[in-house]
């Protein structure tokens, strides 16, 4: 009952976003400033119908109502609360439905918060956004309908994949979804740019904060994906180059390559199609991701969501790759870039633009790999996947180029070959970065590795460090310019403060994945009382016990962690037993210092008496860097999002 | 699109083909290797022969999982796959050799990476072409130049002003244009 009144609900934001798609559009022909209120109302309707269906989808997930199709297929009695909250979008159908619900959201925002200067390219960003909109909602009742019916009702549902019951996973996409669905305004303005045939300094200013919005939502989204991989799957990884984390990856570069062009745009007035087109393409790609999860064209380890929607999300992007180029064909020369001297010599708008142009490169070749295996299937008829290898042999090289691009690029000026500092800086940088290499290449244990890896580990270490120097470097010459007024050169530069810290965490990032390029690792049985040693450091085992937790039953066997004779901590890899699954699933024992993760995993125990287990043990080299990356990384574009200056001023444009 | 389902279903064909040959090519009881057995004959190679298995299984995949080579998972068909690393190591093949073993038996498949020969070199060329011939665009169309005129030939909003206001400043002289 409640579940039809929902579906009914559904049924209602279709019609209302078809309609506020339709009167935009035909608000921004006609000039009709009446008609684009009521077009912007549509949307507020939209939302209001949205969030009303999710809270019904919500209750009928907690009373347990397996009546509706959905609910049974992923949830059952023993689920507790927080989990039955994520089993929303543990599935296809919710799943979508929650992008959908986000992209009412942030539709409605973008309606209710934009500059006054955009005011006349509103009516068609509006239009873009609520036809997306209608699309998305057009495929929730006819293709992937969430409150579907199921007849007869059966007493118990089908239970939340396990390997979904975890922390991690309950934020992950609504944290991705949220980076995908606020990446359609940038892409919205930019279609708006087109038909309007200008742009004005209110649109850089809206463009550039939801990038940064949903550039932090991607990043964080990315990286609690890693985690749920890093202590879920067991495999003592956290990023496998499946196919939609590529997807989820591609976004992130064209994104980020957008918020560098919308600099250059900011200070020269150039590179305005650029940005143009990045925005659409981050935009494209997020649908891209999406169709590669649904479709099942390519097998991921996310294939859990797959179903026919796929075919509908092929047309629906070709459809938008054919209009989006035809506009740019027919409007694009409108668009100027501003008439200034002095451009792409030696200075920071040709570093940016090598910037770009390592971006792209590598959205590139993380497509290539992605989609070579149908590519290969179409025509020599030899169907593979292409894996971690693979890309593995482009990214360190690209990696390095990007660490190189930060330090050079971030001391250049524009539009003059000056350097701030002086290329005195660049070289006491090389100085300084020799002794943290040696310190770095110490504690991360580099000695494990030898011949062409270390040459690589360590060149790259080294350029890091460089680059760390120079934009240190950069910050005192920047401060003794203004004779050390501190608070008040921060106050003023709040968007280089984060910037400045966004690019730290992007070399602290490299950092980690330098240093656990390769981990150490062992099988071994205990019996009751055993002990092992693996790089200095001692496992003691006692034995396996038996505990319950909520809804599963874990069998852990801890052992306890020695170094040189002193006790550190105790690391519980353990199984879990869940009610609606006959297979038992890894919870690993995790134990991070700052330099070492020890991580353990459960391969095998004595069922009956518990007095023996199998382990693999891991010790993971810097693992803890690249979660610290994340958060200078979100900090830094946090920071930018809050300044108030960037964007306000007026430039000629 | 249908052709892609297709596509998704004659995978799982393959896997169970593949299964199958598992089972006939290597006849062992289920279950009879575990993750201890392999971590011991390992140990008993040397460690130069060890680094050769970490690179081979590396390199191999996983046929029941998603993503991972054989190294990573334990699966029973992931520990029949490194045990046969292991003996073939063991019989001083050399990795060629025993790259080409698994590539005859189960095909291209089985491996994690396209091989760098025929029509799989475009896989590694692709990428390298492309970054090559996108620089070159850039170096010719920003670098390289150096006017004010725009890529697809219009002047810029200034220069467009300049020239009516002359234009205009003709006309106040009684010039006709």
């Amino acid at each position: 009952m409640l579940a039809d009144f929902a579906y009914f609900l559904l049924l209602l934001c279709l019609f209302s976003s078809i309609y506020g798609a339709l009167a935009s559009f035909a608000a921004a022909k006609y000039r009709h400033l009446r008609l684009f209120r009521s077009a912007k109302m549509a949307s507020f309707a939209t939302l209001g119908l949205a969030l009303l269906a999710a809270g019904l989808l919500w209750g009928l997930l907690l009373s347990r109502d397996f009546s509706v199709a959905y609910v049974h297929k992923i949830s059952s009695s023993d689920l507790p609360f927080t989990y039955t909250l994520a089993a929303f979008w543990a599935s296809l159908e919710g799943s979508h439905f929650l992008w959908t619900l986000l992209l009412a959201v942030y539709t409605a925002i973008a309606q209710a918060s934009y500059a006054k200067d955009n005011e006349v390219i509103m009516p068609y960003v509006s239009g873009t956004l609520q036809a997306i909109l209608a699309w998305m909602f057009y495929l929730a009742v006819f293709h992937s309908d969430p409150f579907a019916p199921l007849f007869p009702a059966p007493l118990e549902g089908n239970g939340l994949n396990p390997l979904l019951q975890n922390p991690y996973m309950t934020f992950h996409p609504p944290s991705l979804f949220t980076g995908y669905t606020s990446l359609a305004i940038p892409a919205a303005y930019g279609v708006a740019a087109l038909f309007y045939g200008d742009i004005n300094e209110g649109w850089l200013k809206s463009v550039r904060r939801w990038t940064l919005y949903a550039w932090s939502f991607l990043t964080v989204g990315i990286f609690l994906g890693g985690r749920w991989a890093y202590i879920e799957l067991g495999w003592a990884g956290y990023w496998a180059w499946d196919p939609v984390e590529n997807s989820s990856f591609l976004p992130w570069l064209l994104s980020t390559a957008l918020l560098h062009s919308l600099l250059v745009q900011d200070r020269l007035g150039h590179l305005k199609r650029l940005s143009i087109v990045l925005a659409f393409f981050a935009f494209f790609f997020s649908f891209f991701g999406t169709f590669i999860t649904r479709s099942g064209v390519i097998s991921s380890v996310h294939s859990f969501a797959q179903s026919p929607i796929g075919p509908n999300y092929l047309i629906f992007l070709g459809a938008l790759m054919v209009l989006f180029v035809c506009l740019y064909a027919l409007r694009a020369q409108a668009l100027l870039p501003a008439d200034s001297e002095k451009v792409w010599g030696f200075s920071k708008e040709s570093a940016l633009l090598i910037t770009q142009f390592l971006l792209l490169s590598f959205a590139a070749i993380v497509f290539i790999g992605t989609l070579y295996p149908i590519i290969s299937e179409s025509i020599t008829g030899l169907r593979f996947n292409i894996q971690a290898p693979y890309f593995n042999a482009f990214a360190p090289y690209l990696g390095l180029a990007f660490v190189l691009a930060i330090g050079v690029g971030n001391l250049l000026s524009y539009q003059s070959g000056k350097i701030r500092g002086g290329a005195k800086a660049y070289l006491w940088s090389l100085l300084l970065a020799i002794a943290p290499t040696f310190v770095f290449a110490y504690f991360g244990e580099l000695s494990r590795s030898q011949g062409f890896v270390l040459g690589i580990q360590l060149l790259g270490i080294f350029l890091c460090f460089w680059t760390l120097f120079c934009l240190l470097i950069d910050l005192l010459v920047r401060l003794s310019f203004v004779r050390w007024q501190v608070s008040g050169f921060l106050s003023r530069n709040v968007s280089y403060l984060g910037s400045f810290l966004a690019h730290i965490g992007v070399l602290v990032a490299v950092l980690g994945f330098l240093g656990n390029y390769r981990g150490l690792d062992k099988t071994v049985t205990l019996k009751h009382g055993e002990s092992t040693e693996l790089f200095g450091y001692r496992f003691s085992f006692d034995r396996v016990e038996t505990r319950h937790v909520e809804n599963m039953t874990l069998f852990e066997a801890p052992l306890s962690v020695h170094k040189d004779g002193q006790y550190i901590h105790t690391v519980t890899p353990a199984r879990a037993k869940y009610p609606t699954s006959k297979e038992l699933f890894h919870e690993v024992g995790l134990y991070s210092e700052f330099w070492h993760d020890i991580y353990g995993v459960l391969a095998d125990f004595d069922k009956e008496a518990g007095k023996s287990a199998t382990f693999e043990l891991h010790i993971n080299p810097t693992v803890r860097l690249v979660w610290l990356s994340l958060y200078l990384m979100v900090g830094g574009s946090l920071l930018c999002l809050l300044d108030g200056l960037r964007g306000f001023r007026r430039r000629e444009l | 699109m249908i052709g892609f389902c297709r596509a998704a279903r004659k995978e799982k064909t393959a896997l169970l083909g593949l299964m199958l040959m598992f089972f006939l090519s290597y006849a062992m009881p289920l279950g009879a290797i575990t993750p201890i057995e392999i971590s011991k004959e390992l140990e008993a190679l040397s460690s130069q022969k060890q680094e050769l298995y970490r690179e081979l299984a590396v390199d191999l995949r996983c046929p029941t999982c998603t993503g991972l080579s054989v190294l990573q998972s334990d699966a029973p068909f992931s520990l029949q796959i490194r045990q046969a690393v292991i003996d073939k190591l063991r019989e001083d093949k050399s990795p060629r050799e025993i790259k080409q073993f698994f590539t005859d038996r189960y095909g291209l498949w089985i491996l994690r990476t396209p091989p760098s020969e025929g029509f799989h070199l475009l896989a590694w060329l692709g990428p390298l072409l492309i970054v090559f011939f996108a620089f070159l665009g850039l170096w010719a169309n920003y670098w390289r130049r150096q006017s004010s005129v725009s890529s697809q030939g219009i002047r810029s909003k200034e220069a467009i002003l300049i020239q009516m206001e002359r234009e205009i400043g003709l006309l106040k002289e009684g010039v006709s244009l």
